[in-house]
């Protein structure tokens, strides 16, 4: 497996350095803490099989969608997974334990049935000592069957009912992270940027400070459209409409887009996430554009909007609360990323899957006995990790967003709002994490 | 008046489409009493059947489209072959002829998915462009699929009313003895039935699917539209189906017009289950009756 | 024309058919009496192709039938009207009677097929544009036979033409089937009851429990009252 693992990686000595350096304080410590750690179990005299250099694999589960409407997540959530374990292998593991890759296929994750079943397996069959997730859309069973059995659990679902959940109930909640921050902050976040980017003169809205607003009908959908709302309204824009959309289902936006069409706002926002529709609307909008700004959720972060899109989602605007950062360190995970598997990674979760990885392996190691899974989620707690996609401060269980939740930029992950471009994406917003402008979109454009 | 407009364009539309998905499943029904759960998977795989020929062999849309009838007729047969064939007039044909097109829908969206990937794709317009009156986006390509939807349904209506075959057909559907007494090959008809019906369902997905969305599970919902339409149109009258079809397409694009896009859906169950209540023979079917 | 050897028939377990036996010559009209429910219905379909025998030939101008699909015995000439009204229901009186025609040497003619059987039955020609299910019983029995001369008839079968009609009805359709076998056309008849035959059958043949019991000359069979009421009751 240690072999198989290090295969893709043969001519790539130098980026090992490279990642080593570029991780930071991650790489090193994981090699402090892995000699600290034999040495403490060989002073106890060996105290168990589980603490110590060597002894058994240690099992990361990774429960992704592999098949179905998340199946292009769950791919980069292995490819992310896989990264990050075959890096801290051929570092030595952790302790001196190997890491062992499981895969288990999340299936449907909008349905609580099938995620209860999933983890439920996980649990029973696979012996996981940590199980890592990009997100479940139906959460809930897998945090219940999860707390059942006492294992640790990093997941990335950008869920504000998990602060909820957890606050209500730590004791039973303890192993289990939320490794991005809540759908709370995007709403707040875009509501903010919007405004700066017209308070600033970067941009002259074409009809004042208004905005038309469809939210997606999914729980996350809903409550960054209410979000972003109450932030605009706040901030003084008008909102001149407010639909619902199925998201999922959005494929002919004509009685939306009649609407905005109708109403001529500034800014169109909406909060569907599901990269089709959000291509959809794309197309439809290039077809008969107006003058105003489009904010679409997160969905053309992923490489599937663009091969759906085209060129017609160049200038649509997007943000993502996790987000692979365009900095040294995200820079490196690039390279490295499409040298093993010659392609992008998308922008939240291969990077968020490695970045989960990476942290328990960090804290597991700092706690000197990854068996002990108690003491790790009370590393976890305490220790600021900087990943790909910014750091991951786990204090609360639950990361916060930088600026809208977490002034200091030092201890959460940045919010970035980002524009499609020809060949990619600009980071516009915040700074000092942007990597260039904000540009009029093509349909704006004086000929 | 936008939004009327919208509604309107928006209805015709989606009647057109689901006319065309909705008549197949009629006429199986009607002459087999076969629901055919596959109509989706077959719906699906015209889709993909033209994305291959127009994007990886850079054929022309008309020649894409006959490529999807045509594969998509071929299913039809098989699925007469493997199901039909087996089971036709023995004991259980009611039910077991429905969970065997499930089989072949599974199957089915099964092999598409190894061959094509859980991906979405974008099937490319056949006509590309669009013009806007008073806010409404009128796309070229959705004129078309409502032009070719018209044609077909006209001289599908016009077949069965007045060909010699269309009228087997119906024959066929509302006396199967005295079909046979009169020297129809009831083998050939159901066969044909069986072609057609499928080859208007790739059609559509052909069609659709550029507006829309491909992938393996993308025909789900259009065949769950269809079904109520089916259902609302009397199942088994293609005539009763293809108003349902527009009545169906008009409410839900008024629905999304003026209520808000999300209650669509909930409002067509609605409608359905108030019409199953007050009239459950549906809109122009007969109780008791095979009818086409 | 017809030659039926020794059929045997049934459904599932039940047989209907024990041997049976008959024929029908070129230009003579034949017909089976005897109590409902005792296998002649059955003998019909087996000589149309609906059923298929578990024994037994029948014969048709020296040709063997059995194995060969209904549409195929249609095309050699045979044309059976089904008990009760087989007609279609959705569709228009003229719709039923052109399907007759279905085959397609018929169907090339299908006009003047249309003429005949409404000079026959009128009725069927003021009806022409209503659905079939609107007719009353008598009209649906025309409708039957009328659809059954559409297309090139060398033996016309007829089952049970009078069941459920008034009595003014029955003789409205007796009269046609009178008419029809003048032009020199093979009839093979099955009735419950002699009421009707009389004047228009060569031949009768009596059938009880699935075996031909009596055969012979009409004259001198229905004359016989003693072993009618024996048979028949």
């Amino acid at each position: 497996m240690a072999d198989e693992g290090q295969k893709p990686r043969k001519t790539t000595r130098r980026d090992f350095v490279r990642a080593a350096t570029a991780t930071g304080v991650g790489g090193l410590v994981l090699g402090a803490a892995g000699g600290f750690g034999a040495g403490r179990g060989t002073a106890a005299g060996g105290g168990g099989a589980a603490a110590g250099g060597g002894g058994a694999d240690l099992r990361v589960v990774l429960a992704a969608p592999m098949t179905g409407t998340g199946a292009s997540w769950g791919r980069e959530s292995k490819n992310g997974a896989l990264m990050a374990i075959d890096e801290i292998n051929a570092n030595g593991g952790v302790l001196g334990r190997k890491l062992k890759y499981v895969e288990v296929d999340q299936g449907d994750w909008n349905d609580p049935t099938n995620v209860r079943q999933v983890f439920s397996r996980i649990v029973d069959t696979e012996k996981p000592d940590v199980i890592i997730a990009p997100a479940v859309n139906a959460m809930g069973p897998d945090l219940d069957v999860v707390a059942e059995a006492g294992i640790l659990y990093f997941h990335a679902t950008t869920r504000e009912d998990w602060r909820t959940i957890y606050k209500k109930d730590p004791e039973k909640y303890w192993s289990i992270f939320q490794c991005d921050p809540a759908e709370n902050a995007y709403g707040q976040g875009v509501g903010l940027f919007f405004d700066r980017l017209a308070e600033s003169g970067e941009w002259t809205p074409s009809n004042g400070k208004t905005v038309a607003i469809a939210a997606g009908a999914d729980p996350g959908g809903t409550e960054i459209a209410k979000r972003f709302r109450q932030k605009a309204t706040e901030l003084g824009w008008e909102i001149v409409s407010h639909d619902t959309i199925p998201t999922g289902q959005v494929t002919d936006w004509g009685p939306v887009l009649s609407k905005v069409r109708r109403d001529a706002p500034s800014v169109f926002f909406t909060s569907d996430f599901f990269p089709p529709d959000n291509a959809a609307l794309a197309k439809q909008w290039a077809a008969a554009p107006i003058p105003a700004l489009i904010y679409q959720h997160y969905a053309p972060s992923d490489p599937e909007f663009k091969k759906l899109a085209g060129a017609a989602g160049n200038g649509i605007i997007w943000s993502t609360v996790l987000g692979l950062q365009v900095d040294d360190i995200g820079n490196s995970f690039r390279d490295r990323y499409r040298k093993l598997y010659k392609t992008e990674p998308g922008w939240s979760y291969a990077g968020g899957v490695y970045d989960e990885v990476k942290v328990w392996a960090h804290c597991a190691a700092l706690s000197g006995d990854p068996k002990d899974y108690r003491r790790v989620a009370k590393v976890v707690e305490q220790t600021p990790v900087r990943g790909v996609t910014g750091v991951l401060y786990l204090k609360d269980h639950i990361n916060a967003a930088y600026p809208v939740e977490q002034p200091d930029a030092s201890l959460g992950q940045p919010q970035i709002i980002a524009q499609v471009k020809d060949d990619g994406h600009t980071v516009i917003y915040p700074e000092p994490y942007t990597n260039g402008k904000f540009v009029l979109p093509p349909w704006m454009k004086k000929a | 008046m936008g939004q009327l407009l919208q509604a309107v364009w928006g209805g015709l539309v989606f009647g057109s489409v689901y006319g065309l998905m909705a008549v197949g499943l009629t006429l199986i029904w009607g002459s087999l009493n076969l629901l055919n759960l596959a109509h989706g998977a077959i719906y699906v795989a015209g889709g993909y059947v033209a994305y291959t020929l127009m994007v990886s062999l850079g054929f022309s849309a008309v020649f894409a489209f006959a490529g999807a009838m045509l594969a998509s007729a071929a299913l039809g047969l098989v699925l007469y072959a493997v199901v039909v064939l087996p089971m036709l007039g023995k004991p259980g044909w009611d039910n077991a002829s429905w969970i065997a097109t499930v089989a072949v829908s599974l199957v089915l969206e099964s092999a598409l998915l190894l061959a094509y990937g859980p991906e979405v794709r974008a099937m490319p317009a056949a006509i590309e462009g669009a013009f806007v009156v008073n806010d409404v986006v009128f796309r070229y390509q959705a004129i078309l699929v409502c032009a070719v939807a018209v044609v077909l349904l006209v001289l599908l209506h016009l077949f069965l009313k007045t060909s010699r075959f269309g009228l087997a057909i119906r024959a066929v559907s509302q006396q199967m003895d005295a079909s046979r007494l009169v020297g129809i090959p009831v083998a050939l008809v159901f066969l044909i039935v069986m072609g057609v019906s499928a080859s208007l369902s790739g059609l559509a997905g052909a069609m659709l699917t550029s507006i829309l969305a491909l992938s393996p599970t993308a025909g789900f919902v259009p065949m769950l539209k269809a079904l109520i339409v089916t259902i609302f149109g009397g199942l088994g009258s293609v005539k009763g189906t293809i108003v349902a079809a527009y009545v169906i397409g008009l409410l839900e694009a008024f629905v999304q017009a003026f209520a808000g896009v999300a209650w669509s859906l909930p409002a067509l169950f609605l409608f359905i289950i108030a019409v199953l209540l007050v009239r459950p023979q549906g809109l122009f079917g007969t109780p008791e009756l095979q009818r086409l | 024309m017809l030659r039926v050897s020794d059929v045997s028939a049934g459904y599932g377990a039940a047989q209907v058919l024990h041997g049976v036996s008959m024929h029908v010559d070129a230009g003579e009209s034949v017909v089976l009496l005897g109590p409902n429910g005792h296998g002649k219905t059955t003998l019909l379909r087996v000589i149309s192709g609906l059923v298929r025998p578990s024994g037994g030939s029948v014969q048709f101008e020296g040709e063997e039938l059995v194995g060969r699909k209904p549409e195929e015995i249609v095309a050699a000439g045979i044309v059976h009207i089904p008990q009760g009204d087989l007609v279609f229901p959705m569709m228009t009186v003229r719709d039923n009677l052109l399907m007759g025609a279905y085959r397609r040497g018929a169907w090339k003619v299908r006009k003047d097929g249309l003429d005949r059987v409404y000079a026959l039955f009128p009725r069927l020609q003021e009806r022409g544009g209503q659905l079939a299910r609107s007719l009353s019983g008598g009209e649906r029995r025309m409708l039957a036979i009328g659809r059954g001369l559409m297309g090139d008839v060398r033996l016309l079968i007829v089952d049970e033409p009078s069941l459920g009609l008034a009595p003014q009805v029955i003789e409205d359709v007796y009269a046609a089937i009178k008419a029809i076998t003048r032009d020199g056309l093979s009839l093979l008849l099955v009735d419950e009851s002699a009421n009707h035959v009389e004047g228009m059958a060569d031949r009768v043949y009596l059938m009880e429990t699935g075996e031909f019991r009596r055969e012979g000359n009409a004259a001198e069979l229905l004359g016989d009252e003693a072993l009618l009421s024996t048979y028949l009751g």
